[in-house]
């Protein structure tokens, strides 16, 4: 029997579908844009604003639903989480966009020492598998899925700070690509960590628990 | 449950000759909170509300088996008085029941059947109960007049003030607002809230948005048995039993 | 014209003309009563006792006779049939015993008059040793009413609705209290018709009292009665002795009549004292 409700979470789940798609996206642009030292700033912007707008409309749609029918148990729990998500979504574009922003201002890490690139690159894979499974777990509330983001995480916070370390130990690169590359180390770190706050919000909107998966 | 019980059901069941209206109900029911009953047509919930203050037994045919305690002491114990049990624990009914007396008399029944004859401790005792139901400003000018004459929200008030004369501890509510228009149902649900500061009060409703409204805590009924049990938050964040999250998401019911 | 229509003119035509003929009916047969008897009507007809072998005189002996048979019934009757109502309807829960007590009660209302003044006959005035008295025919007259007076009393506790009782009851009310409170008030215009209606009956029965209570004349026997063990006279007896037990019933005739339009106009006035009490309850009703 479907109920009112149902339409209205059916909706959301789309969007915040479309909005998984343009943020894997976005970010491997901006990733790509740093590597290879091309200019796409302008699309990255056009789609992270697109995002933010997007995540108002999901913050909008969830609290006409809760205005009209009072939702309670699982799907109280759904829309706010589908609200938390979007934010983080809209987030991943901002991140995306910082990246695109610094590689227009310092122009890149691809001609930086080899090892800078190469690292980074490594941990962008890292990155964008943890938003893939932060979107996939999403489509179909899948806990197992979302669980295993935890691992790839721990990848993540290890390299970051290795290469911070790396980076004080080795005093040949150039400014510009010291500060290019730490940003673009960071930011990609905190897409990281709002993919693990998509997944642990996945898992609450299914079982009620709050897990924290870091 | 660390906070006071005031009332416990153990193993409660009640039939009506072959029909089980409820069966084996234990739960606890704390002192001075709100306490919501819920459950789809037909699940006991009337039933079993009745059964705490014996008002199943005007009913014939029916037959009650286990325990109700209040403070501790089965009322359905040999030689337990009935009559006071009924002052101790009050009722309101669905559809409001004044008397086709004054208002003033209306509310001082109650305390002129338990022996209070004094003018000016009856009068008292009316205005009283009259602010505690907040209803005291909309009729003071005119207790004389016939409780008929009001309308539906305000006779239900008139029926709580008429029960909090007689000094009850727990007052009982069998869907309280389910004949009454949206404003008087939002008069009633904020009076109630008020109420639970110096009483226990039980209610049943059929309303579930009301129950998470106005309860401390919910417990969902199916078919005559206890389903779940628990805090207000918890039964609407996440309840425990999927037959619960089926009937509070309106899958059915 | 419509059939449809047109059939239902039809209908409504025979309606009003039964419906009339039946009022028609009774303002003949007031009519026949006051033309015979309204002659005989005056101020000694009502005051003195029979005289001249019943040609001359009044009927007060039988009036007081029947005042005092009717008073003594319902003596009897309103009490008891009151409370047993209550107890009925208040107390006895549905069992099995209930229905026939109930049904029995109702069988008792069809019993014929005859038959409770032969029943009367053996039990009060010859095993009880009663006598031909107004103790005998007030007994007789009890039980014939005593259903009237159960019915409609258990009718009116019937209507107070059961939200009173049990808004009562939640209070802490026992149960007489809720019916002395909360339900006899409400439903004592209902019983007070019954009451009502239950005098007009006795008043105008004849043959219980034909068989208890009454006599003809006894030239010795004192006309209105001192004690309740004497006989009477009454109203409807009085008009079956004129009619069938007199030596000359065509010189009386006007007398005979006359008795029976004061019987006539008692009974009316008393059906509508009871109306009037319905309706001023219905009216001001508000439950």
């Amino acid at each position: 029997m479907s109920r009112l409700l149902d339409a209205g979470l059916e909706e959301l789940s789309a969007m915040l579908h479309r909005m998984g798609e343009f943020t894997y996206d976005i970010i491997s642009v901006s990733i790509d844009e740093s590597l290879h030292n091309t200019n796409v700033y302008a699309r990255i912007q056009e789609t992270s604003d697109m995002l933010v707008s997007m995540a108002d409309n999901v913050e909008d749609k969830t609290f006409e639903l809760i205005a009209r029918f009072q939702p309670v148990a699982s799907d109280l729990r759904i829309i706010k989480s589908y609200m938390k998500i979007a934010y983080d979504f809209a987030r991943y574009g901002r991140y995306a966009l910082d990246i695109s922003y610094i590689n227009q201002r310092l122009g890149g890490i691809g001609k930086c020492e080899a090892w800078i690139p190469q690292y980074i690159e490594q941990m962008s894979k890292k990155v964008l598998h943890m938003v893939r499974i932060s979107i996939d777990s999403l489509r179909n509330h899948n806990t197992e899925l979302a669980k295993t983001v935890s691992k790839t995480e721990q990848e993540v916070d290890k390299m970051y700070f290795e290469f911070l370390d790396r980076l004080t130990e080795k005093p040949h690169a150039t400014n510009k690509c010291v500060i290019s590359s730490v940003l673009i180390i960071r930011y990609l770190e905190r897409i990281a960590d709002h993919a693990t706050y998509i997944c642990e919000a996945v898992i609450y909107l299914a079982t009620g628990e709050k897990l924290t998966l870091r | 449950m660390n906070i006071p019980v005031k009332v416990e059901t153990k193993n409660l069941s009640v039939s009506f000759g072959e029909v089980k209206a409820i069966k084996n109900i234990s739960l606890m029911i704390p002192a001075n909170k709100v306490t919501a009953i819920i459950g789809p047509s037909g699940c006991g919930k009337s039933t079993f509300i009745k059964s705490l203050n014996r008002m199943n037994e005007l009913v014939k045919k029916a037959k009650t088996t286990g325990e109700v305690l209040l403070d501790g002491n089965n009322i359905y114990g040999e030689d337990y008085d009935v009559v006071n049990l009924r002052r101790e624990v009050g009722m309101i009914f669905q559809k409001p029941n004044p008397f086709p007396k004054s208002i003033y008399d209306n509310v001082a029944f109650g305390p002129r059947i338990h022996g209070t004859h004094k003018k000016e401790l009856l009068e008292k005792i009316v205005e009283e109960n009259l602010k505690k139901a907040v209803l005291w400003d909309e009729v003071s000018d005119r207790l004389n007049a016939s409780a008929m004459d009001l309308s539906g929200g305000q006779q239900q008030r008139l029926c709580i003030s008429r029960a909090l004369a007689v000094e009850p501890k727990v007052i009982l509510m069998d869907e309280p607002c389910s004949a009454l228009d949206p404003l008087a149902t939002a008069k009633i649900e904020s009076l109630i809230r008020v109420l639970s500061a110096d009483y226990t009060v039980i209610i049943v409703t059929h309303n579930m948005q009301q129950a998470f409204r106005v309860a401390d805590f919910v417990a969902f009924l199916y078919l005559g048995e206890l389903i779940e049990y628990g805090k207000t938050k918890s039964m609407f964040e996440n309840p425990k039993n999927e037959l619960t999250e089926k009937y509070i998401t309106g899958e059915f019911g | 014209m419509n059939k449809k229509i047109l059939k239902q003119r039809i209908y409504f035509q025979i309606f009003r003309v039964v419906t009339a003929s039946v009022i028609i009916f009774i303002l003949l047969m007031i009519g026949i009563f006051i033309t015979n008897g309204a002659s005989a009507i005056n101020w000694t007809f009502l005051t003195d006792k029979p005289r001249e072998g019943m040609t001359q005189g009044g009927i007060f002996p039988a009036i007081m006779g029947t005042l005092y048979l009717t008073l003594l019934t319902i003596a009897f009757a309103f009490p008891i049939g009151v409370a047993s109502a209550i107890y009925l309807v208040e107390y006895a829960g549905e069992s099995r015993l209930v229905q026939v007590i109930n049904s029995a009660i109702t069988n008792l209302a069809g019993v014929p008059s005859i038959i409770h003044g032969l029943f009367g006959f053996g039990l009060f005035v010859t095993y009880l040793q009663f006598g031909t008295s107004i103790l005998s025919g007030a007994l007789t007259l009890f039980l014939l009413v005593l259903p009237i007076v159960i019915s409609a009393a258990r009718e009116a506790l019937l209507t107070v609705p059961k939200s009173f009782r049990e808004g009562s009851l939640a209070l802490g009310a026992t149960k007489w209290q809720t019916v002395r409170e909360n339900v006899l008030p409400y439903g004592l215009p209902g019983i007070l018709t019954g009451a009502i209606l239950a005098l007009a009956r006795a008043a105008g029965e004849t043959a219980p009292i034909l068989l208890t209570a009454t006599f003809f004349f006894s030239a010795g026997a004192p006309a209105v009665p001192t004690s309740l063990l004497d006989g009477t006279m009454a109203l409807s007896t009085h008009i079956y002795y004129m009619a069938t037990q007199h030596p000359n019933p065509a010189l009386v005739r006007s007398l005979t009549y006359g008795t029976a339009l004061v019987l006539l106009l008692l009974v009316l006035s008393l059906n509508l004292v009871a109306i009037v009490i319905r309706t001023r309850h219905r009216r001001r009703r508000n439950w």
